[in-house]
């Protein structure tokens, strides 16, 4: 394929993406790594290095309004990332031992996985964690947010720091390894087993997923995993879709779009599966 | 009150910093790498889209500042971004609160030794 074919391919296909894992609620990286291997020839390898620095460019675009907003946990962001970055250095270290297969078999795991992910455990809850006490261990990770429906200031504690930082280092090694943000494993670890309110569990899946992703990509650099070209052009069209997508669209909730992107991710899961059994 | 944490230390001011450093991080990432592509473009030195660069090469192509050095430096400034981050939060909470400092500053220097791990492997 020509050069400018491309990375106009590309660049359309980092708009569209940016804009739908906006609106979804997702990373992008379950949509540009196999847009990048499957339709454009890539190694899967080079794609995850692409896909994390764009992960980088979204979080640091999108970050500023939840921290404006008050969304951020940052005392648990700060606490979850020693455990994000050590799992996605160890996974950053292990790439280059993996096969190409054996990547792309993790990767289309990730994928039904994340299918499942959004058409279920999108739900928030609505009860909230009860703030924890002056001197208790989990004190000093208490947070709050606005409630948009009532405008009221609400205020949580989190429970599970063990258990959270478990899953931490689980969503950092998959960002390591296969090169998306790890937002599906944090985001439900923070909401259902830290107790933390589904919005700022995400706001602060968001905030973080900057950090673990720069992790790996200094890895990644180390190796000379990364093709500069074909990552601006990714990286231009993720910011200019992430953009439209949170400005100009409302968040789309209904189960019946993401259902429709679940068939799609699980479809590239089957592609990849065979892709990686040695079958096309 | 129980619901006041630290967290609540951390003032709208010190947030709006904060959001400042990461979206100017964006945005002029983002505006080098469409004047690096354009240029590169432009010029048709581009052979092929997928090829590979070291850390090294991306660092001399910097010091040149031709169109893979406005690339190269919006990576710089992409990856520098989430850094200066956190070395802001070590610098907040230096005066706030010594025992959570102490979490950016792991953060940091294992993102650090990382680096330089598979650099020296």
């Amino acid at each position: 394929m020509a050069v400018v074919e491309t990375l106009l391919i590309l660049l359309l296909a980092s708009i569209l993406i940016g804009a739908v894992g906006s609106l979804l609620g997702i990373g992008g990286g379950v949509f540009l790594i196999p847009i990048m291997t499957l339709g454009l020839g890539i190694d899967i390898k080079v794609a995850a290095a692409t896909s994390l620095v764009t992960i980088i460019v979204t979080s640091s675009a999108s970050a500023p309004k939840y921290l404006r907003e008050g969304m951020v946990n940052i005392s648990l962001g700060m606490f979850l990332e020693v455990f994000t970055v050590t799992g996605a250095i160890i996974g950053a270290m292990l790439i280059v031992y993996l096969s190409q297969s054996l990547v792309e078999a993790l990767f289309a795991i990730v994928l039904i996985y994340a299918a499942v992910y959004m058409v279920f455990g999108m739900e928030g809850r609505k009860e909230v964690h009860a703030p924890a006490q002056p001197g208790t261990s989990t004190w000093r990770f208490n947070g709050r947010y606005r409630d948009e429906h009532t405008s009221e200031t609400m205020h949580y504690g989190v429970k599970n720091l063990p258990r959270g930082a478990l899953a931490g280092f689980v969503a950092g090694n998959l960002s390591g390894l296969i090169g998306v943000g790890g937002g599906i494993v944090k985001v439900p670890a923070m909401h259902i087993w830290m107790g933390v309110p589904m919005k700022a569990a995400s706001a602060t899946s968001n905030f973080m997923i900057g950090v673990t992703a720069v992790a790996s990509a200094l890895v990644y650099l180390a190796n000379g995993l990364v093709a500069p070209i074909i990552t601006a052009a990714a990286a231009i069209g993720i910011f200019i879709g992430a953009v439209i997508g949170s400005r100009f669209m409302p968040r789309m909730t209904g189960k019946g779009l993401r259902t429709m992107f679940s068939v799609v991710l699980v479809i590239i899961a089957v592609i990849m599966f065979l892709r990686a059994g040695g079958m096309l | 009150m129980a619901e006041d944490g630290p967290q609540h230390a951390i003032t709208p001011r010190a947030e709006q910093a904060l959001s400042r450093i990461v979206l100017a991080g964006a945005v002029i990432s983002a505006v080098l790498f469409a004047a690096g592509l354009v240029t590169a473009l432009a010029s048709s030195s581009i052979t092929d889209a997928s090829q590979k660069m070291s850390l090294d090469s991306i660092v001399a192509s910097i010091a040149s500042m031709d169109s893979m050095g406005l690339i190269g430096l919006g990576m710089l400034i992409v990856i520098a971004t989430p850094l200066v981050r956190v070395l802001a939060t070590i610098l907040y909470f230096s005066q706030r609160d010594r025992r959570l400092v102490l979490l950016p500053i792991i953060t940091f220097a294992l993102i650090v030794a990382g680096f330089i791990l598979r650099m020296l492997g």
